[in-house]
């Protein structure tokens, strides 16, 4: 059995401590993951949650990745945060190189489509975490959707919403942070 | 916040903007922050930002195609870059898909030539997709077929990129092709059948598809003749990675590309067995897709679930039918366009027959979709023939309809055939149960014929043909007969060539079993026919004496050891007679040596041992004299390895260690000689591992069989003395931790895990001799499942399901002396369940029989004890020759039904044919006694066995099932009893 599905176990059982030891196992294989896919990727290529996030589950619960099945949502939500943390970082770290000017520019046009990209990242970020100040549940869906690949209906069975709630949510939580991105911005 | 939210929500569900406007307007009357919030809300819900769209929708699926698109741009562009790759100056891009780009190429060196070169995309290891390639190559030369497009070359491109060379097919993707002609569900079937050809061929040379789906399956014009290719064989292989580093290193919707035509075993997490009936199950995908418009996975599911539900979907969600799926498709009016036909009329076509041929090409068990390729292609020529076909157990209703189709004017002429008719019709209902249970054989009886042998028969057919013509003109006659007797000849050298390949190609790739069994099983009916020829004709009596050498050969390979040594035995003495006439034919003195060789295995698996040593002697002798005689022919030096090999495996099981270590050095020696003067010749890797499998020759003298023993079979000994039980166990140890490494390295070879299981249970022998509980623990905990992963993975070698049984059984007993009932109870039920199923499908076989006896009077559980049914497996083994071991097993079968004085006169039998004591006579001898009431006798024999057990030289008995009835007896008697504690140590 993987440590990962002990985990499981464990927070099934009514252990919520055991939630805080899931993050970091999740955080460090999916930063692996990252890297091998970003060594393997054009420059400016963004990472691509959906896939890196089902790979860490597959390779860290092993065998009893579809025995494991029903637990999955505990996680999700710790990928899903894990994710985030890794692809912002990412983010704010291009950021500060080019910044600092060290970096040699070849690809113009792509270094500069990256260059958005990353700083759209970290400003849906921010305005994230403003969400999370007003409303956890929203910004918790959001999470799952963007940074761990969800889909709604998924996501929605996580939070314990149903789907209509979780569509209209999304669809106010979008329209929200978009619109608090672009205040920002300006 | 809530207020701002309800607003927002209020105002989306308007869906014009003016109505929105409208509303907001009147909602935030006198609050023009609010109003502000919402407008900016509203703006950004209506024009949604690019950057949080793009990535959001590739998680729903539909929008990661798009984005794979782009990037197999970027590597377009970067590919076509140099304009050249090798050989070959590109042209244009005809394709892009799943991994990569393909380009129209030519080829200016050697010949000049139009290609088609694909260029796999970034992220695979170029080097390592050109070693699998290469090790595929001589595999892929040997595909030669009109429906298959040939990979020629792979290489690397400049900045890395694998790439692959194939013919060029100018052509549309099968179903394309089908829709854009509007070929109805007839001519696509027609066109389908070349398809399975086409794979079947591949399947006989060894080579899985892995990734048929319609883009690989091409069709082009032929002097205006519709002809499909497949293409990109050997391309999936060599560019294989298991399903979690494919998600890793290429985008999720590469994936979902090839999802939709994925088999279920292909949608495990380890792909380890991927076998010939995956490419069946996405070819019944493809039939599928040719008459629905789409494949079974439904497009919208694939869109909407994540990837790990669709996987799921893949392994367990029966498919709905293609009828069924038809109608309930809102897109029916426009595919039964494509078809050419109405739209009611075409779910009535496929409605039945064509509805079971797909569900039988998709069954998610392997074992129940069509065997091969050419069997689902002979269903389909079924149907278009209106002849019954196969895919469904056929109710005499359905029988009697095509019956009456194909006959009509027949049936309709006279009553008396209307009659006949409906005597067949009840003749049918009664004989149905068989025609199902005949329809397996009889399925493979119908791809033996189109498999192998056409060769064979179009030569014998001539010849015939010519030997008729001989007698009417003797002038043309002597001409054609050496015709005859030429194509005879080439035919007998196909069928030869074919054996080779079956025999030792796909040796070692159990996903090829039943085809390998088909072409044994048609081979040997080919060299059979030989055998039948008498003649006094020294070259016919040679002719013969190799076919019935090949034939044992071929029964070897099929476990049919009986029948392999009476057609050795027929073989060997013509042979020798001819080596005595012609010592310098050096061919002849091959085939008997190999004569000797077979015989020798053959009589080693029938455990006549002596005799089989003999053999292996003597074949040792003749290749070893060979090899003198032709220093510079390496096979002959590996042939006695191979002799040394069968001499080393046998004595090793046999517990005979020192005598083992010889010829495991000789091996080792030979292997060095090879390698030094040949460094060429290839060895194959089980005697390599052979060469260095034996340590325990060097620290323990033999242990000899008991002197007298008392009983003809021989049973596993454990070391007497201390030391050598501890070198013993150190040996054994090693041993498994050396095997395990050796199937790390080739997960293919099954010798291996066999050699790696055998160790597991000797080691487990000491362990309980020596009580150690834990040891033990850890011991079955490192085995649990190993045997039945090999009993899963071979299910048609009985061998691996034995040792399934008895695995389960050495848990169970575990779990019994642990106080785990329950779990025992499930270890035990299974065992017994599955040694049952191995003497109902091999019940000729003794050892099954003895097995089965053993377990029943041995089961610890008498909720699971069946005396009667041991009484009459006992019966059974001495049927079949058992000994007098076997005949007290029977009488312990009989005491435990209460027959004890039965019993007791079934023991006095052995007694007087084995006067000896040893503890297989008196521990059954002494539960009778007691049964019986003679408690005086029954503790003699008792502690005569025991002592025997416990500190004489049967110690290998000190087992469970030992300790239990040693428990029985303590209890019965009211002895106290010692029993768990550790057994003293027998005397140094």
């Amino acid at each position: 059995m993987s440590e990962v599905t002990q985990i499981l176990s464990a927070i099934e059982e009514g252990n919520p401590a055991a939630a805080c030891d899931l993050l970091p196992l999740v955080y460090d294989e999916l930063r692996k993951l990252a890297a091998a896919h970003l060594a393997h990727e054009k420059p400016g290529q963004t990472l691509q949650p959906t896939a890196l996030v089902h790979e860490a589950y597959l390779r860290l619960l092993g065998d009893d990745a579809s025995r494991r099945w029903d637990s999955r949502g505990h996680f999700f939500v710790a990928a899903a945060e894990a994710m985030r943390r890794i692809m912002v970082e990412n983010a704010r770290r291009k950021r500060t190189a080019k910044r600092g000017g060290g970096r040699h520019r070849v690809e113009i046009d792509v270094a500069e489509l990256s260059d958005s990209t990353d700083d759209k990242l970290v400003a849906l970020d921010d305005a994230l975490t403003r969400l999370a100040e007003q409303d956890a549940t929203k910004a918790n869906l959001v999470r799952l959707r963007y940074f761990a690949g969800l889909t709604t209906r998924e996501a929605a069975e996580m939070l314990g919403l149903s789907t209509a709630t979780a569509d209209r949510y999304w669809a106010y939580a979008r329209a929200w942070l978009q619109h608090e991105m672009s205040v920002n911005r300006e | 916040m809530q207020n701002e939210e309800s607003l927002f929500a209020a105002a989306i569900a308007h869906d014009s903007p003016e109505e929105r406007a409208a509303f907001v307007e009147s909602a935030c009357a006198g609050n023009p922050s609010l109003r502000a919030r919402i407008e900016g809300l509203l703006r950004a819900h209506e024009h949604p930002d690019s950057f949080l769209n793009t990535a959001l929708e590739a998680t729903d699926g539909s929008a990661a195609r798009g984005n794979f698109e782009t990037s197999a741009l970027v590597d377009k562009a970067s590919a076509a870059d140099g304009k050249r790759i090798g050989h070959y100056h590109l042209l244009q891009i005809i394709g892009e898909g799943g991994m990569g780009t393909v380009y129209m190429a030519e080829q200016t060196d050697p010949v000049k030539r139009k290609v088609a070169l694909k260029v796999i995309k970034a992220g695979l290891d170029s080097r390592q997709v050109i070693v699998r390639f290469e090790a595929e190559r001589q595999t892929l030369a040997l595909m030669d077929h009109p429906h298959i497009a040939k990979v020629l070359d792979a290489g690397a491109t400049a900045t890395g990129a694998p790439y692959f060379v194939m013919e060029l097919v100018n052509g549309d993707p099968i179903t394309r092709f089908c829709d854009d002609r509007r070929l109805s569900p007839r001519e696509r079937l027609k066109l389908f059948l070349p398809v399975c050809q086409a794979v079947q061929h591949a399947h006989t040379k060894g080579i899985i598809h892995r990734d048929l789906k319609p883009s690989n399956v091409l069709v082009a014009l032929y002097d205006g003749r519709p002809v499909p290719k497949v293409i990109d064989f050997g391309v999936a292989k060599a560019t294989e990675m298991k399903l979690t580093e494919r998600t890793m290193f290429t985008e999720f919707g590469a994936i979902l590309g090839t999802l939709e035509y994925m088999s279920p075993e292909q949608a495990e997490r380890n792909q380890l067995d991927i076998d010939t009936r995956s490419d069946i199950y996405s070819l019944g995908v493809l039939l599928y897709e040719l008459l629905t418009g789409s494949p079974p996975l439904d497009r919208q599911r694939l869109k909407d679930a994540a990837l790990l539900d669709l996987l799921e979907a893949i392994r367990m969600e029966e498919p709905p039918r293609p009828s069924t799926r038809l109608s309930t498709s809102e897109a029916l009016p426009s595919i039964a366009a494509n078809r050419s036909l109405e739209p009611k009329k075409l779910s009535g076509v496929l409605r039945g027959e064509l509805d079971w041929i797909v569900m039988k090409a998709l069954e998610k068990d392997r074992n129940r979709r069509y065997d091969t390729a050419i069997a689902l292609a002979q269903d389909v020529e079924r149907y278009l023939a209106d002849e019954p076909v196969l895919a469904c157990p056929p109710s005499a209703g359905y029988r009697f309809q095509k019956f009456f189709r194909k006959h009509r004017a027949s049936c309709l002429a006279t009553c008396g055939a209307a009659l006949a008719l409906i005597a067949g019709l009840v003749g049918l209902e009664v004989s149905r149960e068989l025609l199902s249970r005949e329809r397996d054989a009889k399925s493979q009886a119908l791809v033996a014929q189109d498999v192998a042998l056409t060769a064979a028969q179009n030569a014998e057919a001539e010849e015939t043909r010519q030997r008729t013509l001989a007698e009417r003109k003797q002038q043309e006659a002597e001409q054609q007969t050496a015709r005859a007797d030429q194509n005879f000849q080439m035919a007998r050298e196909a069928v030869d060539r074919l054996l080779t390949q079956a025999a030792e190609a796909l040796r070692d790739k159990p996903q090829m079993d039943s085809i390998r069994r088909t072409l044994l099983n048609d081979a040997l009916s080919f060299y059979q026919r030989f055998l039948d020829v008498q003649a006094d004709d020294p070259g016919i009596r040679y002719e013969s004496a190799l076919a019935a050498g090949r034939v044992g050969q071929i029964q070897n390979l099929l476990g049919q050891y009986k029948e392999a040594a009476h057609s050795y035995r027929g073989a060997a003495p013509v042979l020798q007679l001819l080596v005595n006439e012609q010592p310098n034919a050096t061919e002849a003195r091959e085939e008997l040596a190999r004569c000797h060789h077979g015989l020798a295995a053959a009589l080693i698996s029938l455990h006549e041992y002596d005799e089989g040593v003999e053999e292996f002697e003597k074949s040792t002798a003749m290749w070893t004299d060979l090899a003198r005689d032709w220093p510079d022919r390496p096979h002959y030096l590996y042939s006695v390895a191979e002799s040394h090999a069968g001499l080393a495996g046998h004595w090793r099981s046999r517990y005979r260690f020192a005598r083992s270590g010889q010829h495991t050095k000789r091996i080792a020696e030979l292997l060095e000689e090879i390698g030094r003067r040949f460094p060429d010749f290839p060895i194959a890797e089980y005697l390599k591992a052979e060469a260095r499998a034996d340590g325990l020759a060097n620290i323990s003298p033999d242990q000899t069989d008991e002197k007298g023993a008392p009983i003809r079979r021989n049973y596993n000994m454990l070391p007497h003395d201390p030391e050598t039980l501890q070198l013993y166990e150190a040996e054994l140890t090693r041993s498994m931790a050396y095997w395990e490494g050796q199937i790390a390295a080739h997960p293919d070879i099954p010798r291996h895990q066999g050699e790696f299981l055998v160790a597991a249970s000797n080691l487990s022998k000491v362990l309980y001799a020596e009580n150690r509980t834990e040891d033990l623990r850890q011991l079955l905990l490192r085995c649990e499942g190993k045997a039945w992963e090999m009993a899963d993975r071979f299910p048609e070698d009985l061998l691996y399901k034995v040792g399934a049984a008895w695995d389960d059984w050495m848990h169970g007993m575990f779990h019994w002396q642990a106080g785990d009932k329950l779990r025992s109870r499930e270890f035990l039920r299974r065992a017994l369940a599955t040694i049952k199923t191995a003497t109902e499908l091999k019940p000729e076989e003794l050892r099954y029989h003895v097995h089965f006896v053993g377990m029943l009077n041995n089961c610890p559980d008498v909720t699971l004890m069946e005396p009667e049914l041991a009484i009459a497996e006992a019966q059974r083994t001495m049927e079949l020759g058992g000994d007098e071991s076997d005949r007290a097993s029977l009488a312990l079968a009989q005491t435990r039904a209460g027959r004890h004085d039965e019993a007791l006169a079934t023991m006095e039998i052995c007694r007087k044919a084995v006067p000896s004591a040893h503890p297989f006579f008196d521990m059954p001898e002494a539960v009778i006694r007691l049964n019986l009431g003679q408690n005086d006798q029954a503790l003699l024999l008792y502690r005569r066995a025991m002592k025997s057990v416990e500190q004489g030289p049967n110690r290998y008995w000190y087992t469970a099932e030992y300790r239990l009835f040693r428990k029985e007896f303590d209890r019965r008697l009211g002895l106290s009893s010692e029993v768990d504690a550790a057994p003293p140590r027998p005397p140094k």
